[in-house]
């Protein structure tokens, strides 16, 4: 996006600093031919933090991992993927695949049959998101690492299939995303999956809670 | 030991939460009424140690339905790293897809999911953010750990909680907090000595003072 | 005077909650209005708050833009500078300069300029101990029975106290416990020595007087404890982690005077405590 932010135009600004210093004493030393007068230079090593930003790249590549709740079931691991496209520097959309073995529920157990085939046992869900950025700013791990980091309000729709059930759902949640490098960025989403399911003989809109961290490769 | 002792102790038990605010109410009177030891100066700097707050989502309870969740929460800040957080939520379960088809499990109050706990919680970004103007928000990304209580079918369970969340501090004295928590315990309700899982998504509005 | 008044008034609002058998959702949010009125009614009736004006003796203050070490430092007081001081959030202290810099400095930075104010200061002169003098405390263990009736279940406590001594403080602390078909409580009034606070790790005794009850026992073999008083000592050790925070550990053991015998309990726990 930007080049010439703070912490570019100040390291630029220091490096010229020395390159003036330097040459300064330089000539400063020929002038001087005859008195060997060494001047000792500080050694100015201006480590300044230039925290990695979503530059120039417009697409994210990533995989998750994460807990996926299904109402009436129980809370199973979920892992995706998903490419992500950012539209403007606030609006980005997002198509993702994921999918979680949810197995029996409890009651199955204790009653002794099976309501579902173990095919129908898989929620998975293919989804189309648009997230919109609400905060953007800095973040700190400790005194050291610094990140730029951004929260963003998601949205979308998908197809769910889940327990015989082949229904578009709708979700909405948030991200937290941390630009690690220059190519490499770790979003937090959490996310509520709703859609419309039937299971014995009951139709019902169902929530279903997520949380998966996800890593992406920028390009 | 006498009865008096115990019967105090009875009721001061049921007021757990008020020894918290009593504790604040006392440290303000205290700083007022106590003068520090050097005579010149009584000084009050005004803290911001403790944020009250409500907080309202949506509970997975696991082999139930999900459910609207409402609670109150009350945390300290230790220092910049930790802080300590006392949560209070209840949700009604309604009859879950099971229970439509071969009758219900329990009935009347053992309906009703009630959670406490205390947590430690970590902030593990510290963070400074804007909106769209040029104002800086303080904001932090945190883990939190803790035990706890819950109540439901009938039951009550010692609760280990996990969660993650995030929060901005919208004004400096409000903060605005999204939560991800799971309550952990075991239950008899379904099957034998099942460990589940609950997890809740909710967002929430703290006033710090 | 005006203060006890309304100290009194709040003392019989409290008295008045607590006779109601169970504190529900809606009551715990009543109580919560109740001390968020009392605190600004209290603050305004002591003086007009006053402002804190000192001069720096620390050799430098760095000014970050926020409470926390990762925070940017965009400005430096020196030494002999003129500071106003506005607020305290447990190890910052927010700061003002007279030129109308605002941020925030390390309460560890600003220890010698803070002396005049009777604040305790971070020094590393000043012990543990004296920085926590007159502080309350808060906080929660978890744990689990392990010797006696009880043994195996798990349990859980939280307490808040005073310290008036830089090295002794009173609690109450209130806590649960939970077997596979036992449920109960105990609260007890405690006692704490801590001897040597002004090390970072520091032995704690513990010796307190409570009570116990068990709200559901085991069918088959019930238990000798229905609803006993019992004296507890122990021994723990306390963490410094910051100024005010701690982490400790320990071991309690709890005589319990039941009808036929004494019962004898023992737990071990982990826990937190916040200072303020």
């Amino acid at each position: 996006m930007k080049i010439l932010n703070i912490p570019n135009l100040s390291l630029i600004f220091f490096v010229g600093m020395i390159h003036l210093f330097t040459l300064q004493t330089a000539a400063a030393e020929e002038q001087d031919g005859n008195t060997s007068v060494t001047i000792i230079e500080p050694s100015k090593k201006v480590s300044r933090p230039n925290s990695a930003t979503v530059d120039a790249e417009d697409f994210e590549l990533g995989l998750f991992y994460g807990t996926l709740s299904v109402e009436d079931f129980a809370t199973n691991p979920v892992k995706g993927i998903y490419l992500n496209y950012h539209i403007t520097s606030n609006l980005s959309a997002q198509i993702s695949y994921a999918s979680s073995d949810v197995g029996r529920a409890t009651f199955e157990d204790v009653v002794g049959g099976d309501f579902l085939s173990e095919k129908d046992e898989e929620f998975s869900y293919i989804q189309v998101q648009a997230g919109y950025q609400i905060l953007h700013g800095r973040s700190f791990l400790g005194a050291k690492r610094r990140f730029n980091s951004y929260l963003y309000v998601m949205g979308g729709i998908e197809s769910v299939q889940f327990a015989r059930n082949d229904e578009i759902g709708f979700t909405f949640g948030t991200r937290y995303k941390l630009v690690l490098t220059d190519s490499l960025t770790l979003n937090i989403d959490l996310q509520d999956h709703i859609f419309e399911r039937e299971f014995i003989a009951d139709k019902k809109f169902t929530n279903n809670i997520e949380f998966a961290i996800g890593l992406n490769a920028l390009f | 030991m006498e009865y008096w002792f115990q019967r105090i102790l009875l009721i001061l038990k049921h007021s757990s939460i008020l020894l918290f605010c009593t504790g604040i109410h006392c440290a303000l009177a205290e700083q007022v009424d106590n003068a520090p030891t050097t005579p010149e100066k009584n000084i009050n700097i005004d803290t911001e140690y403790f944020d009250v707050g409500v907080f309202t989502g949506i509970l997975n309870i696991e082999d139930f339905n999900s459910e609207l969740v409402t609670g109150i929460n009350m945390t300290f800040n230790a220092n910049e790293d930790f802080f300590i957080q006392f949560n209070y939520l209840e949700a009604d379960a309604s009859l879950s897809s099971f229970e439509l088809s071969q009758g219900r499990l329990f009935a009347g109050n053992d309906r009703k999911f009630t959670h406490f706990d205390f947590l430690l919680g970590y902030n593990l970004f510290l963070g400074e953010h804007f909106m769209s103007d040029t104002n800086t928000r303080l904001s932090s990304m945190y883990l939190v750990a803790g035990v706890g209580d819950t109540e439901f079918g009938g039951e009550e369970s010692f609760t280990y909680t996990l969660g993650l969340g995030y929060q901005v501090a919208l004004q400096r004295n409000i903060l605005v907090r999204i939560d991800f928590r799971d309550y952990i315990y075991k239950t008899n309700i379904i099957g034998e000595n099942n460990s589940t899982h609950n997890t809740q998504l909710s967002a929430g509005v703290s006033f710090l003072f | 005077m005006q203060n006890s008044k309304r100290q009194s008034s709040m003392t019989g609002a409290i008295r008045h909650f607590c006779m109601k058998s169970s504190a529900n959702l809606y009551q715990v949010i009543g109580l919560l209005v109740i001390c968020l009125c009392s605190i600004p009614t209290n603050a305004a009736d002591s003086q007009p708050a006053p402002i804190i004006q000192l001069e720096v003796i620390d050799p430098y203050i760095e000014l970050h833009t926020g409470p926390g070490v990762g925070y940017p430092i965009f400005y430096t007081i020196e030494q002999g500078d003129s500071v106003i001081v506005l607020t305290r959030r447990t190890a910052w202290y927010e700061l003002k300069t007279l030129d109308g810099q605002t941020g925030w400095a390390k309460a560890s930075q600003v220890a010698r300029t803070l002396l005049p104010t009777g604040e305790p200061v971070d020094l590393p002169s000043v012990s543990y101990g004296d920085y926590l003098k007159n502080s309350w405390r808060v906080g929660f263990k978890v744990g689990e029975f392990t010797g006696g009736e009880l043994s195996g279940s798990d349990t859980f406590s939280y307490s808040a106290g005073f310290r008036p001594l830089s090295w002794a403080g009173v609690e109450l602390e209130f806590g649960k416990f939970f077997n596979s078909d036992i449920r109960g409580n105990y609260q007890s009034f405690n006692i704490l020595f801590e001897p040597y606070s002004e090390w970072k790790l520091s032995p704690v005794i513990i010796v307190g007087k409570g009570s116990m009850k068990i709200d559901s026992q085991p069918e088959l073999l019930p238990l000798n404890i229905d609803k006993n008083d019992f004296t507890t000592y122990g021994i723990s050790a306390n963490y410094y982690i910051g100024r005010n925070f701690v982490l400790h550990s320990g071991y309690q053991k709890y005589t319990l005077s039941t009808d036929f015998n004494d019962e004898r309990l023992e737990r071990w726990n982990i826990g937190f405590n916040a200072f303020f």
